[in-house]
């Protein structure tokens, strides 16, 4: 049950306590577990907290609709909200401590609605709280372990692609395949790195290929990496093939004059498995 | 210490053991290169097979072995090199570079070969 008049008698408290409440808040804040003062720099956790009471008494003022923020009277406030849970993330706060420095706001607000009732009401509103409290950190946990089980997931689905995107395969005798798909950056390049040097040694090669046709772009980075694989492979005993260069790949390159040295580059695959039995000698003809 | 090595016609097979500290390291070079002086070798295989691990002085006496066995007038090859030497080198960016490599005794000989044959 909403009354009107209740809700212009708290809002009026609020304009008058304002101070009090958002002093309230920080001390609040400041009881924490998160150690606020020791990650934000105080002047700065001032002025957030500043301006979320000002956009939320506005928003107050403005509107009748209290039981839902998304009226269009809390944009300004979700926005400025929106942003700060944004820079907590860099700055490597938890979700919990991020959703608990708004509740303290609530506890906050309770003191000031309790401030001038009589004692029975005012101990019964500080259980009420302390239950509120323990709701609110039980709401969390769901979200946290929620959080939690889908970043792991996600963790766990990172290295599967990683794995499946570097598969190593034995076209002749001692001939390696690498087909290399996808964007190259450093942790896949190590990854590559470490396969292409396992797969030679396994499997005894003298030639690697490593096809290129599905790598989007070979700049300056993605070049080093290979040069890097081409040394590896080199001190194994191998030689590698690069094959699969595109047009657009092999003007980039000399436009930027990424020298690829020696490395021996063939256009298609099919080139490039031909000069590499070559190296290994065999003489491939058809039936006559 | 008097590092075991073995004489292939004209070439001198030298494997570099596990446990060598700096000094050791010194005593193997000078071992190795002359031998070659003495035997007037053709040819040099450096078998690191062995070799867990490397740092950076063993990698550096490595690659001046080869160099200098060059000058003494034979060709080098380093053979066995494992994957995981093989990317400490390269983490470190100083990869054992200017010489030849096999991953074998048999393929390091080979190659040899066909070097000293291409010099003929």
């Amino acid at each position: 049950m909403t009354s009107p008049e209740a809700r212009q008698q708290l809002l009026q408290l609020l304009l008058q306590q304002r101070d009090e409440v958002q002093r309230q808040w920080l001390l609040n804040l400041y009881k924490q577990d998160t150690n606020w003062s020791e990650r934000i720099d105080d002047s700065a956790l001032h002025a957030e907290v500043d301006t979320f009471l000002t956009l939320f008494i506005d928003a107050l003022q403005t509107t009748e609709q209290w039981d839902s923020i998304q009226a269009e009277a809390f944009t300004a406030l979700r926005r400025h909200l929106i942003d700060l849970s944004n820079s907590r993330v860099i700055e490597g706060f938890t979700p919990s401590e991020t959703a608990l420095y708004v509740f303290a706001l609530k506890q906050a607000m309770h003191h000031m609605a309790g401030a001038g009732a009589d004692e029975k009401t005012q101990s019964l509103l500080s259980e009420l709280l302390s239950v509120e409290v323990l709701l609110d950190q039980l709401g969390l946990l769901t979200v946290e372990s929620y959080l939690n089980h889908r970043e792991a997931l996600i963790v766990e689905q990172s290295a599967t692609i990683l794995e499946m995107a570097s598969p190593t395969l034995l076209v002749w005798d001692h001939v390696v395949l690498l087909p290399l798909v996808g964007v190259i950056d450093t942790d896949r390049a190590q990854v590559i790195l470490d396969s292409l040097l396992t797969a030679i040694s396994e499997t005894e090669s003298v030639v690697a290929i490593l096809d290129v046709t599905g790598v989007p772009v070979i700049d300056t980075q993605v070049a080093k990496h290979i040069l890097t694989a081409v040394e590896g492979a080199h001190m194994l005993g191998a030689s590698v093939i690069i094959t699969g260069v595109s047009v657009e790949t092999a003007k980039t390159l000399t436009k930027l004059q990424i020298n690829l040295g020696d490395v021996i580059t063939r256009g298609t695959l099919r080139a490039g498995l031909r000069y590499a039995l070559h190296l290994v000698g065999v003489h491939i003809e058809k039936n006559a | 210490m008097d590092f075991a090595m073995m004489r292939l016609d004209d070439v001198l097979l030298a494997p570099v053991s596990a446990a060598m500290d700096d000094d050791d390291a010194e005593a193997f070079r000078h071992q190795v290169l002359t031998e070659i002086k003495r035997m007037e070798a053709s040819g040099l295989v450096l078998d690191i097979s062995g070799l867990p691990i490397i740092d950076s002085f063993l990698s550096r006496v490595i690659s001046e072995i080869a160099t200098a066995a060059g000058i003494l007038g034979a060709r080098c090859v380093v053979v066995g090199m494992r994957p995981a030497v093989a990317l400490t080198l390269l983490q470190m960016q100083r990869p054992i570079a200017g010489v030849a490599h096999a991953s074998s005794l048999v393929r390091g000989l080979e190659k040899l070969r066909a070097m000293l044959e291409e010099d003929a």
